[in-house]
């Protein structure tokens, strides 16, 4: 079983980015929270773990599945609904804060638009996990990595100038 | 992978490991060739450098984000795939209680409890093996038989009561290594008040049962030593009227002096500081949302309108500086809102912020959960109610075993009823459920 001090070493060192991960997986900063701890709790009841950052993010991912997976198309409705809600939002209270509000609102959009195993992949990656951790974190060979990192940047980046073109010929 | 060989291009995906440095050297040298004198490769290796910066560039888009927009659906938690949904419409969400949006399930309260009970064991055990017995004067405790702590477990009362005495003789040596004194003596001082329940008796003789309960005691054992010891009395008299602001600087001085005995002290109480604080601790330090369960000994007590014990959830925000928090009575579930200050020398200040209430817990340092005072009154004209708070004074109300009558006065300012009676309270990790 993983000792306390282990877990709190642990903790220590990959809360932060975890949390990142999540919250950019989620798009909500206490729910994200709320999973890392989930995934820590996890951590304390296992026997032993082999290969730390990978299987926390492992863990993380497959909570933030399981939860999709129930309400697929509630959530979806929602995130279409509130990345609208965000973006038309006139509530911000500076006036720079409309355009990030509708960045955010566009990135959430594209990266909701990606498969699940690319976006697992690329918000791995951008937390600083090498290749070797986000096979063992995703099932996936070494070599492949790069593939679905590939891939999945591509379309991110496809999807999100779409969406600006969208954005940019409504307001035309 | 890809190998190199004559009129082969590298894939995307090869170009994208080799610039995210996922190579081996050797393959690296011969992308890095390769595309050096092949235009489309060169082209394709510009186009994925754009692509990563971009893509980098939309996923930090992503950080700038709120909280509390988790999406209804998900409002039933993270275990159990059947969970059902949220209500749909707002009644039932304002309805949605603090305790089902934080869903204690079994799994997390044994995992809480376990942690715990292991930290407290581990303090009773490290003490007891390394330290000889000492007889402690009479009442420098405030364990009663009549006091039962929340945790439960059977143990006999025989061998819980050696252990106590060990663990209280060896926290008693400790301090008397640190500061050089032959012997811990109740203090002179006069005791906040605090009326100790009828029939108080010594620990030794305390007929207990439960196991947990008597960690939980001895921890109050240890922090009663602690704060018997220390500093800045005159500073913190019963009587006087603290506000908001000196309620922190008392905890800071309690804070002082914990620390300093904790650095003085070679097997000190922090090295066995439990687990379940240490996790607890971490969430604190990196700012998280951290949970707490706020308790007293005393039945019956109160914090402004609310009957302890008290769930203390406190918001994300910065370690150390003012944070939101909600506590919830564990017996009413009723919750007010309050400010949670921590300041940079690991005292916690949590403020009461209720319409005709005023109320002021200060805490001292993190050892295995907090120990502190609790103080609030009510207010009939727009008058601040004092504060009382203070982390040594309550080491002097938990050194004199003879009950005292409450010496505390009511509040002098214009339209303020009495204040409730300087209330000992103990604030312990525990894990914070899911919403």
């Amino acid at each position: 079983m993983v000792t306390p001090d282990r877990l709190s070493a642990l903790f220590k060192a990959y809360h932060v980015p975890l949390v990142r991960f999540l919250t950019r997986r989620l798009g909500d900063r206490d729910w994200a929270e709320e999973l890392a701890q989930e995934t820590f709790v996890r951590a304390l009841k296992q026997d032993e773990i082999a290969s730390e950052r990978s299987w926390l993010f492992a863990v993380a991912s497959n909570l933030v599945r399981d939860e999709a997976r129930r309400e697929a198309r509630q959530r979806k409705r929602h995130e279409v609904m509130r990345a609208q809600a965000e973006a038309e939002s006139s509530v911000e209270p500076e006036p720079t804060s409309v355009e990030r509000a509708e960045d955010r609102a566009l990135a959430r959009q594209a990266i909701e638009m990606l498969a699940e195993r690319d976006r697992d992949a690329l918000l791995m990656r951008e937390e600083g996990l090498g290749y070797e951790e986000i096979a063992e974190a995703l099932g996936l060979s070494v070599a492949s990595v790069g593939t679905t990192l590939s891939r999945a940047r591509r379309r991110l980046m496809e999807a999100y100038e779409s969406l600006q073109h969208e954005r940019s010929a409504e307001r035309a | 992978m890809w190998d190199g060989g004559p009129g082969e291009h590298p894939d995307e995906g090869t170009i994208h490991a080799w610039l995210d440095g996922a190579l081996d050297a050797d393959s690296a040298a011969r992308v890095e060739a390769h595309v050096r004198d092949c235009a489309a490769c060169s082209a394709l290796t510009a186009e994925a450098r754009g692509l990563i910066a971009g893509s980098s560039r939309v996923v930090a888009a992503l950080d700038d984000v709120p909280a509390g927009t988790r999406p209804a659906w998900a409002q039933s938690g993270v275990e159990g795939s059947g969970a059902a949904p949220a209500p749909a419409n707002d009644a039932a969400r304002a309805d949605r209680s603090l305790w089902r949006r934080l869903r204690v399930t079994p799994a997390r309260a044994a995992i809480a409890a376990t942690i715990i009970v292991a930290a407290g064991l581990t303090l009773t055990h490290e003490r007891a093996a390394k330290e000889s017995v000492v007889t402690l004067p009479a009442g420098h405790s405030e364990m009663r038989s009549g006091e039962r702590s929340p945790m439960v477990a059977a143990v006999p009362p025989e061998a819980q009561s050696r252990k106590d005495a060990a663990l209280d003789s060896a926290v008693a040596k400790n301090l008397s290594i640190a500061q050089g004194k032959p012997s811990i003596e109740a203090s002179r001082s006069p005791a906040i008040p605090q009326a100790p329940a009828p029939g108080a008796a010594p620990v030794e003789s305390a007929p207990v049962a439960m196991a947990e309960e008597r960690v939980a005691v001895g921890r109050a054992a240890v922090q009663a030593l602690r704060d018997t010891t220390a500093p800045a009395p005159d500073k913190l008299r019963v009587g006087r009227e603290v506000t908001g602001a000196v309620a922190a600087r008392a905890a800071d001085e309690v804070a002082v002096s914990a620390q300093a005995r904790k650095e003085m002290s070679g097997a000190a109480p922090a090295t066995a500081a439990s687990a379940g604080a240490a996790v607890a601790q971490a969430y604190a330090d990196a700012g998280a949302r951290s949970c707490y369960s706020l308790e007293s000994t005393q039945g019956g007590a109160m914090w402004g309108d609310q009957p302890l014990p008290l769930i203390v959830v406190v918001d994300s925000g910065p370690a150390v500086g003012t944070r939101s928090a909600t506590l919830r009575s564990a017996a009413t579930g009723t919750e007010v809102r309050a400010a949670w200050v921590r300041s940079g020398k690991d005292s916690v200040v949590i403020t009461l912020q209720r319409v005709g209430l005023a109320g002021t817990i200060a805490l001292g340092p993190e050892a295995g959960g907090r120990a502190g005072m609790a103080t609030s009154g009510g207010i009939v004209a727009s008058t601040t109610a004092s504060a009382r708070a203070d982390g040594a004074a309550r080491a002097r109300a938990k050194s004199e075993a003879p009950a005292r009558a409450p010496s505390i006065v009511p509040g002098t300012s214009a339209g303020r009823v009495p204040n409730t009676a300087p209330l000992p309270v103990t604030l312990h990790p525990v894990a914070c459920p899911a919403r």
